[in-house]
């Protein structure tokens, strides 16, 4: 929406064109819904699930990371009366532990900029939540957005993983394997394709994953430690731990491959299989 | 803008799309404030409305699309009725709501309502013509074209169609027409009875799946219907309940199998309307066999058709020759189909289906083929029978639809197999007609049945029907309700069910074409079956609904197999009192010769036969009684008296017996000329049957009988023993012989006590039967009516010349006398009674224990089967 001829902001004591206003409005509010999808993400640490949910990039900055940038973005924006200033200025004024749950945070930051990246992020903050049917909704509102291929690797990844939290590892293993096919997916999801495809049993499915991992990935690159910590971590915790075995079709690549523990794929297996294999 | 990108590009090579965009708009604020200082601001305001309004016409664009495409959701649905495979989703407006956005907008004139009586699809045609034209709407037109296309032209040119907007050349289909498309494919494959392909199908497809429960639900129904449950239970795992029609055939999937309701959820659809007849091939069902068989006349199953996966072919002819008998095994679905006269619906648990040509099909479906007029309207003329290797079987709709399909072709078969005359099976033109005569002993021995069954009656009638020839006749009857079953009469046709499938009918409502009264709520009829078929029928009807659910099936088919040799006898007796004036007692358990099997066998022989055994024995009974078995009910045989007359002019006068008695007291030229008639006549003669005192090679070697006579004859011998080696049957003699001339003479029959029935058990009766059948007699005409004991007994004897043992010798009885005893003296609960049975053989009690134990017999448990009892 437009309108012609410029308008007087007392504030500022000159002539802002509106449109320009507009801008810096948006830009305000995709700020301020940035500093809040942080805080959710720093939040939902915190919640039941929320190490098995990945890292989201906002949360690689820590809590006093984020208030520093909080305060300045408050002193920077202290002359403007947005509403949603004084949200954030509450929140940083709090102890992380009395901060809003993860789920209120994300949708704030889901009004202020409702974009495909905060539905994302909202998704992740109701799977760290533990409510992984409401996550399932909103991330296929954000893949039906024609998102970009970034977000639809993410989104395809969270996705399995909410399957996995209903306990639904075949669907979990669509998911996983839609998000590895995405160019210049992340490590969680090449790991996540070949650990579903050996947990439902799909051959077909493990071999080809197992190959793209290996051919993808460096077995001592750092994000494949870090994603196979947190492999671990869920196998650990959902699946019985060293108890967990594959389905029968592909116990035998399995076995295979974790008595390798050299390349990507086998590291994988030996990860969660262990002394086992 | 483009421009812009391109530098910040090289400014921020490795910025984050997030970065990036956010310095964009920093750009754009700035670009904006420079471009405020300029003259041409006016310009940038226009932009901005021709904007404002591109976005109102997008807006009403999409409305419009939405409204086109849920229209068309609810006017193809209606064409293709309720309950089919679709996975389209939910539609976003009714109908009504869909039609007000049209009609509001100010170009709806060119789009007009449905006309009254314009089809559903005619309509769904205007409105994807309009939806195709709108601008924009692409991917909507598209998908909904190929929906459309499978209305037209059924599910495997919609599966193309579906397929066609997955390929890659196909313009890039947005992320929900695409998963609307691999449920489409699945949709038709799964309307085509291709579970596995649509199984494979949902496997390759399940990123899509990941996003989208309803097409997951699909992929756990294709692991249900092929018997995978816990891959189906894994699946279903955190998937939102499915809210939508469930279709049709897992509807009906879900009454008949309970276990798998959380498997199968969603809303019950709307009854299916009967389809128009369809006669499919076997793989439009996605069966693995398909078949169609005529029921014949003589309940034999005649294929009429049969196509089945290639795989299976060498197993087609046992398995239709087997088909042909199938209808009177209890445990075959033919039997089932017959009696119930209403689909047969069977899924596979875990032992194969019984009755399968396939042995891994999970299901199989028999469709009855129903006479659509005359008596046997409603029963069953033939059916189809399809058999699939999964759960999915058609709708009931659909099988309606192919049996509708197969009606004229079946009935045709069948028509023409029963011939002009017969318009039906077996049928039973008037069940309420016929006699029931109390003093009949078929009366009786259905009496005696029902109160062995020791059901309560008075809240049922029960009806007993003598069989012969497939055609049933009412013969006794009784019970303590519907009682005027003779005026408010049903069809019974339970009876026809009964006799076609030789078993057990049961009807748990009012069905006054199945039950003998009327206004019966219940009913059940048992069969008895012997070598020939059904020889029984007896039929029990109550005034409750459901009231013989909970008998005991199994119980009351074990008394059914039981019944036939009392019966058996029973019919026979009654036959010889018709013909000869006289009841007979002819049980084989009482010690007759015979069982019901081996009688018939002889009965049925053309071969001479000769009858052996004592004076007064029943030779000569046993001897009419194979002519009825070989002859049927009609004419009696025809007795000869050797040495009367001359053998040489015997001719035949139609009969088709020949009883030849005193034959070994006739001279060798009477013997000799018989021999030379019988020679003569050759297969023109009627069947011989001689009645001999002795076995016909020791009668010729004695002189007493002509040697090729002999040699005739001795093919097949049948012996009758004397009355002494079947103590068991004297008390049912005696009660009989005393009814007998009691009835012929007008007098009331006098009443034998125990002690009286002991002593004459003990008795060795020389005289066979017919010394029984005196001293009766003269009991009868003694004290008519009065009590008789163990003194009046020995008194009338001894007039009679005949001098009674008090016992049965105890040195060293028989063992045949003990078991003899025992058995008779047996209690209801099948114990040995020693003191009873002591008193019978005329010994105290510890003298039958010390005997057993002389015999090797446990006297704890005579009758176990290590005893040898003979």
């Amino acid at each position: 929406m437009s309108f012609r001829g410029p308008v007087r902001d007392g504030r500022l004591g000159r002539e802002v064109p509106r449109s320009a206003h507009d801008e810096l409005s948006e830009i305000l509010r995709a700020e301020i819904a940035t500093l809040l999808a942080e805080a959710a993400a720093l939040r939902a640490t915190q919640a039941p699930f929320g190490r098995f949910v990945g890292q989201p990039r906002e949360s690689e900055a820590n809590a006093f990371a984020w208030r520093v940038r909080a305060r300045d973005a408050l002193e920077l924006w202290r002359d403007e009366r947005a509403g949603d200033l004084h949200l954030l200025a509450s929140i940083a004024a709090l102890p992380e532990t009395e901060w809003p749950g993860p789920t209120t945070l994300a949708r704030a930051a889901l009004g202020l900029d409702p974009t495909p990246r905060r539905r994302l992020a909202l998704a992740r903050a109701l799977l760290a939540e533990g409510e992984a049917a409401a996550a399932r909704a909103e991330l296929v509102r954000v893949l039906d957005a024609s998102p970009t291929p970034e977000i639809e690797w993410r989104a395809c990844t969270l996705l399995a993983r909410a399957h996995e939290q209903g306990g639904n590892d075949r669907l979990a293993l669509g998911a996983a394997d839609r998000a590895a096919d995405v160019p210049g997916c992340g490590v969680e999801a090449l790991v996540d394709s070949l650990f579903f495809a050996l947990a439902v049993g799909d051959l077909r499915r493990a071999v080809r994953a197992g190959a793209r991992l290996d051919l993808l990935l460096r077995p001592t690159a750092a994000d494949l430690e870090r994603a196979l910590a947190e492999l671990r971590l869920r196998v650990a915790v959902f699946r019985g731990g060293s108890s967990w075995r594959p389905a029968p079709a592909t116990a035998e690549l399995a076995r295979a491959l974790a008595s390798g523990a050299g390349s990507s794929a086998e590291r994988v297996a030996h990860a969660v299989l262990g002394d086992g294999a | 803008m483009t421009g812009c990108e391109d530098i910040l590009d090289l400014l921020l090579p490795d910025a984050a799309h997030d970065d990036r965009e956010r310095a964009r708009r920093l750009t754009l604020a700035l670009r904006l404030f420079l471009h405020a200082g300029r003259a041409e601001r006016a310009e940038e305001g226009s932009a901005a409305l021709d904007g404002a309004s591109a976005e109102l016409v997008e807006l009403a664009r999409r409305r419009r699309e939405q409204a086109l495409c849920a229209l068309l959701f609810h006017h193809l649905a209606a064409h293709l009725g309720p309950g089919r495979f679709r996975a389209w989703g939910r539609p976003e407006l009714s109908v009504d709501e869909a039609w007000r956005v049209l009609v509001d907008e100010p170009t709806g004139g060119s789009l007009r309502l449905p006309a009254p009586g314009e089809s559903p699809l005619a309509v769904a045609t205007r409105l994807y013509a309009h939806l195709a034209g709108l601008e924009g709407g692409e991917h909507a037109a598209a998908l909904w074209g190929a929906r459309l296309r499978r209305a037209r032209a059924g599910p495997v040119d919609g599966e193309e169609a579906h397929r066609e907007l997955l390929t890659p050349h196909a313009s890039p289909a947005s992320r929900a027409t695409r998963r609307a498309a691999v449920g489409g494919v699945a949709a038709c494959l799964l309307e085509r009875g291709r579970v596995r392909e649509a199984r494979l199908w949902l496997d390759d497809q399940l990123g899509e799946l990941a996003g989208d429960d309803e097409l997951a639900w699909l992929l756990v129904w294709c692991e249900l219907l092929l018997g995978n449950e816990e891959a189906a239970r894994t699946a279903a795992r955190g998937l939102a309940a499915y809210e939508g029609d469930l279709p049709a055939p897992l509807a009906e999937l879900r009454g008949r199998r309970e276990d798998w309701i959380a498997l199968l959820p969603g809303r019950e659809p709307e009854p299916e309307p009967e389809g128009s007849p369809e006669r499919p091939e076997r793989a439009d069902l996605g069966a693995s066999a398909l078949a169609v068989f005529v029921l014949g006349p003589a309940s034999e199953a005649v294929r009429l058709e049969v196509e089945v996966a290639p795989g299976l072919r060498d197993r087609v002819d046992e398995w239709v020759d087997a088909r042909d008998g199938a209808s009177a095994d209890p445990a075959a679905p033919e039997h089932t189909l017959i009696a119930r006269a209403a689909p047969v619906l069977r899924h596979r648990r875990e032992a194969p289906l019984r009755g399968a040509l396939d042995p891994a099909c999970l299901s199989q479906a028999l469709v009855p083929i129903r006479f659509d007029h005359g008596a046997a309207e409603g029963e069953v003329a033939g059916w189809v029978s399809i058999e699939l290797g999964h759960h999915l079987l058609p709708s009931a709709g659909r099988l309606a639809a192919l049996a509708a399909g197969w009606r004229g072709r079946v009935l045709e078969a069948a028509w023409e197999r029963r011939g002009a005359v017969a318009e039906a099976p077996a049928t039973v033109s008037e069940p309420a007609t016929g006699r029931v005569d109390g003093r009949d002993p078929r009366a009786r021995a259905f009496a005696g049945l029902v109160a062995g069954l020791g059901m309560k009656l008075a809240m049922r009638r029960w009806w007993g029907y003598d069989v012969e020839d497939d055609s049933p006749q009412l013969v006794a009857s009784s019970g303590g309700a519907l009682a005027d079953w003779r005026d408010d009469a049903g069809r019974g046709r339970a009876l026809v069910r009964a006799l076609t499938t030789g078993g057990r009918i049961r009807f748990d409502a009012p069905d006054e074409r199945l039950s003998l009264h009327a206004r019966s709520g219940s009913g059940l009829v048992l069969a008895a079956r012997g070598p020939r078929g059904t020889e029984a029928l007896l039929a029990f009807e109550s005034t409750r609904r459901r009231d013989f659910a909970l008998v005991d099936q199994e119980r009351l088919a074990r008394a059914m197999d039981e019944f036939l040799e009392p019966w058996c006898g029973a019919r026979f007796s009654a036959w010889h009192a018709e013909r000869f004036g006289e009841e007979v007692l002819v049980e084989p358990r009482l010690g007759f010769p015979l069982a019901p099997g081996d009688l018939l066998a002889a009965g049925r022989a053309r071969m001479p036969a000769a009858v052996v055994g004592p004076e007064g024995a029943g030779k000569e009974t046993l001897a009419r009684w194979l002519h009825r078995e070989g002859a049927g009910t009609a004419g009696r045989p025809r007795r000869l008296l050797a040495g009367e007359g001359s053998a040489a002019r015997l001719v035949p006068r139609g009969e088709a017996t020949w009883i030849v008695a005193g034959l070994e007291r006739a001279g060798e030229a009477w013997q000799a000329e018989l021999e030379a008639t019988l020679a003569r006549l050759g297969d023109e003669a009627p069947r011989v049957l001689v009645l001999l005192g002795q076995r016909p090679e020791v009668a010729a070697r004695a002189g007493g009988l002509h040697g090729e006579l002999a040699a005739r004859v001795g093919r097949l011998v049948l012996t009758v023993p004397p009355l002494c080696d079947r103590r068991n049957a004297i008390p049912s003699l005696a009660r009989l012989f005393v009814r007998r001339v009691a009835e012929a003479e007008g007098l009331a029959a006098p009443q034998l006590d125990e002690a009286a029935v002991a002593l004459l058990w003990r008795q060795s009766w020389p005289g066979n039967l017919r010394q029984l059948e005196a001293v009766m007699a003269r009991l009868v005409l003694q004290g008519p009516g009065a009590a008789v004991g163990a003194a009046e007994v020995r008194e009338v004897a001894e007039r009679v010349g005949l001098h009674l043992v008090a016992k049965i010798p105890s040195r060293h009885p028989s063992r045949r006398d003990l078991f003899a005893a025992l058995e008779e003296t047996r209690c209801a609960s099948g114990t040995a009674n020693k003191t009873r049975a002591a008193a019978y053989l005329g010994w105290d009690p510890d003298t039958l224990v010390a005997r057993l134990r002389d015999a090797r017999i446990d006297p704890a448990d005579p009758f176990a089967a290590s005893a040898g009892a003979p």
